[in-house]
């Protein structure tokens, strides 16, 4: 067990983790506050590592009986500064899923103009690019986790104007994300994708609104006849939408609002998908656009009052004697497959039933404790429901059911 | 502080903890595998627990492929929420529904030892219930890929509901079994398809639009992709196979079909006088056709085959010419040798007798035996089995008579006229049918 062996030493590192601050007299300076990093003249280099322990609780609904201990892949990450101008990341997970994350170059021409190059999310979706040390919740949104590309090779241009007030992204990727492929079906190529960021109030930082965020996404790529997207549950369980085969233009929409203020935080998203299916009829006709939405809203709020930004400091850790952070998280989401039509029904094949439009809808609940700034433990209860019983894990329950699950998070 | 213990203690401990390892041990099962679920050493026992309602949905209304969530339990595996319909076409009923058992129906990841799906066939049409299991045996022991069958006592919510028969469904985890993983692939693996029968056919050109053949042959895999992916291929091996010449049928079918196979595969149906196959009463019947990846050769695969056994001296030319690719391919003479030779390796097979044993009983011969002894006793038991025990007797006799006779039959047959009838090598046997 890989994951065993490292533990402890994870663990000593986080325990003893506290700010460290040392110079030699070559005038290279080690440093240890979040992460541990090493600067020499403009040269700067961090090191970061994540380990993460989940328990799913048991639920009988879809034949889970009892409950289940899994350690997530753990995930190293080193970035930095290169020079003045050139920062970079390599991240790769270890273990049983292991894969390279992120490895890219960011070259910094002016704010206006960056130039990124490499592997990286795709821009597209806010949740998707946030770090998963960072999201409110266990597991992803399923629009955010299904219908946005995340991680693929690419080039992209992004900086920002107007005092922060306006960013962008735009980019050219090889192809359309990991979480539009798989081991067995390809996705699409050529990927497209611009999206455009505003924090209109931001010269007002202390207005109720100096801290809101709104975004639009667009992404476009080609899929020549592939599998197109489907629809999983939160936990990955069943599948409410199987994937049809599509040909031609996708193209993805998203909307983002996100706000911030003090210890509270609200976010909303929107998303579709539409995959053409050009020339799949008998007669080589055009079948109607596969298609797909997705939305969210969720709220944070930190009942121990520390600023909303990401994972808190907590304001009395546990190792000073504290109970750390504490927030509570709630979370309403959809995620909505049209009806798709194909000729091949006249035939019985495939079957109707599977071309019906389907959704499924999660309510999502839970609480975050910061024990440290190295240390999280994380519950969400989430309570789904698939719109068509016959296409959830959990038939002889109506489609509904609910999964408990608690996560500890270690990261230095 | 350390702690000391005596040496009585060390051994208590030691003895503890060997304890501890061989109930833990015991508590884990071991590891079953697909050909322990196939195996015909023993008759199994299948239980399935599902609501009372949804069961008796199920046998109120047969002919609906709806869905039901069930428990399956077979030698200490459970799987929890696998979907169970009912299947079948003429041997649908609701008093002995045939099931087709669905691991991810629900619970996309869930698999049964490596399985996706498997068949409960109530083999509702045939008195001895071990036909289909012999023929496949044959088809698979011929080197022709043939689903794995064997039979098991279903308990439906703890209560017996009779003797099935269990079927390895074809599908991709079936073609991952013969064929590799890259060919189940689920999005570049080949194409499967299910020959529905409509109307008598056999392989007459239907004209280029791909609508009849849609009709015909029903996507298994790869449903959803386009119709020309789906079907050109399959419009131009039928073109081929009537509009080719004669001296360019070989060569040019050959490119779509795997010719030698087919003939094989057609010589086993014909050897155990199947009459609902390729070349039975009521022409094209009960197989699929395959269609790889990495080669553009299709093939046949054998499914539902309980009508074999018909009649010790069925000619083996039996509809021969009524169908367009047979009667084309059987002209050629290498192809005509490929048939002969395999009825030839049946009869060989079929009448071998075990070596260095004084039993005089053939291969098939005991292989029915053994069928028929694993199940007698729960077919006896079976609430509803729609036939006698003395009827069964009756057939499994037929079987066993058959499976003596019909070796010397064909032989016969092929040395005195290679396509001729084998009616003249089986005195007092013509249209000696099973009633």
């Amino acid at each position: 067990m890989g994951y065993c062996r490292i533990c402890p030493h994870v663990v000593a590192l986080v325990l003893t983790a506290s700010a460290a601050n040392a110079q030699d007299s070559s005038g290279v300076t080690l440093r240890w506050r979040d992460h541990p990093s090493i600067e020499a003249g403009a040269m700067r280099l961090e090191l970061a590592a994540r380990v993460e322990s989940d328990m799913r609780l048991a639920t009988p609904s879809i034949g889970r009986d009892a409950a289940e201990l899994r350690w997530q892949s753990p995930r190293v990450e080193l970035r930095g500064r290169l020079t003045r101008r050139v920062e970079f990341e390599v991240s790769r997970d270890f273990g049983r899923d292991a894969m390279w994350k992120d490895a890219y170059v960011n070259v910094r021409l002016a704010r206006l103009l960056e130039i990124e190059a490499g592997r990286f999310k795709i821009p597209f979706g806010r949740e998707t690019l946030t770090g998963r040390a960072n999201l409110d919740f266990i597991h992803r949104s399923l629009g955010a986790s299904q219908l946005a590309p995340s991680r693929d090779a690419g080039v992209m241009v992004h900086g920002r104007v107007l005092g922060r007030r306006l960013s962008y992204q735009a980019g050219y990727f090889d192809r359309d994300g990991d979480n539009a492929r798989t081991s067995q079906a390809f996705g699409a190529r050529h990927t497209v994708a611009v999206r455009v960021v505003s924090e209109p109030f931001r010269a007002d930082a202390d207005s109720a609104y100096g801290r809101l965020q709104l975004a639009i996404a667009l992404a476009g790529s080609r899929v020549d006849r592939r599998l197109g997207l489907r629809g999983r549950t939160l936990l990955e369980d069943g599948v409410f939408f199987e994937r049809m085969y599509v040909n031609g233009r996708r193209l993805r929409l998203g909307l983002e609002a996100f706000w911030t203020a003090g210890p509270a935080s609200l976010g909303a998203e929107y998303m579709r998908v539409t995959d053409e299916r050009n020339g799949m009829g008998f007669r080589g006709d055009d079948l109607p656009a596969a298609g797909a939405h997705a939305w969210y809203v969720a709220g944070t709020w930190a009942l121990t009052g520390e600023r909303k930004d990401g994972w808190p400091e907590p304001r009395r850790a546990i190792t000073r004697g504290g109970t750390g952070a504490v927030e509570l998280v709630a979370r309403i989401e959809e995620l909505h497959f049209a009806s798709a039509s194909h000729p091949g029904t006249a035939f019985d094949f495939p079957s109707l039933e599977s071309l019906n439009s389907n959704a499924d809808r999660v309510f999502t609940a839970g609480v975050n404790w910061y024990l440290t700034r190295h240390v999280r433990v994380q519950y969400n209860f989430a309570i789904e429901w698939v719109a068509d019983p016959n296409r959830s894990p959990a038939p002889t329950a109506g489609g509904r059911f609910g999964t408990a699950i608690v996560r500890l998070q270690l990261r230095v | 502080m350390m702690t000391r213990h005596t040496r009585s203690e060390d051994v208590a401990l030691r003895r503890f903890a060997m304890c501890v390892m061989l109930c833990a041990a015991a508590a884990v099962p071991r590891a079953q595998t697909q050909d322990e679920f196939f195996s015909a050493d023993a008759l199994h026992e299948v239980r399935l627990t599902l609501s009372g309602r949804d069961w008796q949905a199920l046998k109120d209304r047969p002919e609906d492929n709806t869905y039901y969530a069930a428990d399956l339990q077979w030698k200490g595996i459970v799987l929890r929420n696998v979907g169970i319909r009912s299947r079948g076409h003429v041997t649908r009923n609701g008093l002995k529904p045939g099931l087709r058992v669905d691991m991810n129906r629900y619970l996309s990841e869930q698999r049964f030892l490596g399985l996706t799906a498997f068949t409960l066939d109530n083999a509702y049409n045939d008195v001895s219930l071990i036909r289909e299991r012999l023929t496949m045996l044959l088809f698979n022991r011929m080197g022709i890929a043939a689903p794995r069958e064997t039979h098991a006592r279903l308990f439906i919510n703890e209560e017996y509901a009779g003797v099935y028969a269990i079927i390895e469904q074809v599908d991709r985890a079936f073609i991952a079994r013969i064929l590799g993983d890259a060919e189940a692939n689920v999005e570049r693996g080949g194409y499967l398809f299910e020959y529905r029968w409509v109307r008598p056919y056999g392989f007459e050109y239907l004209g280029p639009d791909l609508e009849p053949y849609a009709q015909l042959f029903t996507p298994q895999t790869r449903d959803t992709d386009s119709m020309s992916a789906l079907f050109e291929e399959i419009e131009e091996l039928v073109r081929a196979i009537n509009e080719t010449p004669d001296d360019r049928f070989a060569e040019a079918v050959g490119a779509r079909l795997d010719l030698p196979l087919f003939m094989r595969y057609l010589a086993v149906e014909d050897f155990l006088s199947e009459t609902d196959g390729l070349v039975g009463e009521w022409g094209l019947h009960n197989f699929y056709l395959y269609r790889p990846q990495r080669d553009e050769r299709a093939r046949l695969i054998p499914w539902d085959k309980d009508t074999g056994f018909s009649a010790v001296d069925h000619p083996l030319d039996y509809h021969l010419l009524d169908n367009v690719l047979t009667r084309r391919a059987i002209a050629i003479s290498e192809l005509r040798q490929i048939y002969v030779e395999t009825l030839i390796a049946c009869a060989t097979l079929a009448s071998a007798r075990e070596p260095e044993s004084l039993d005089p009983r053939g291969w098939l011969e005991r292989e029915v035996d053994r069928a028929a002894g694993s199940i007698r006793a729960a077919v006896g038991d079976d609430p509803v089995y729609p036939f006698s025990l003395e009827q069964f007797d009756e057939s499994i006799e037929w079987l066993r008579d058959f499976a003596r006779r019909r070796p010397a039959i064909v032989e016969c047959a092929l040395g005195a006229n290679p396509a001729g009838t084998p009616s003249a090598c089986a005195p007092g046997a013509t249209d000696a049918r099973e009633k």
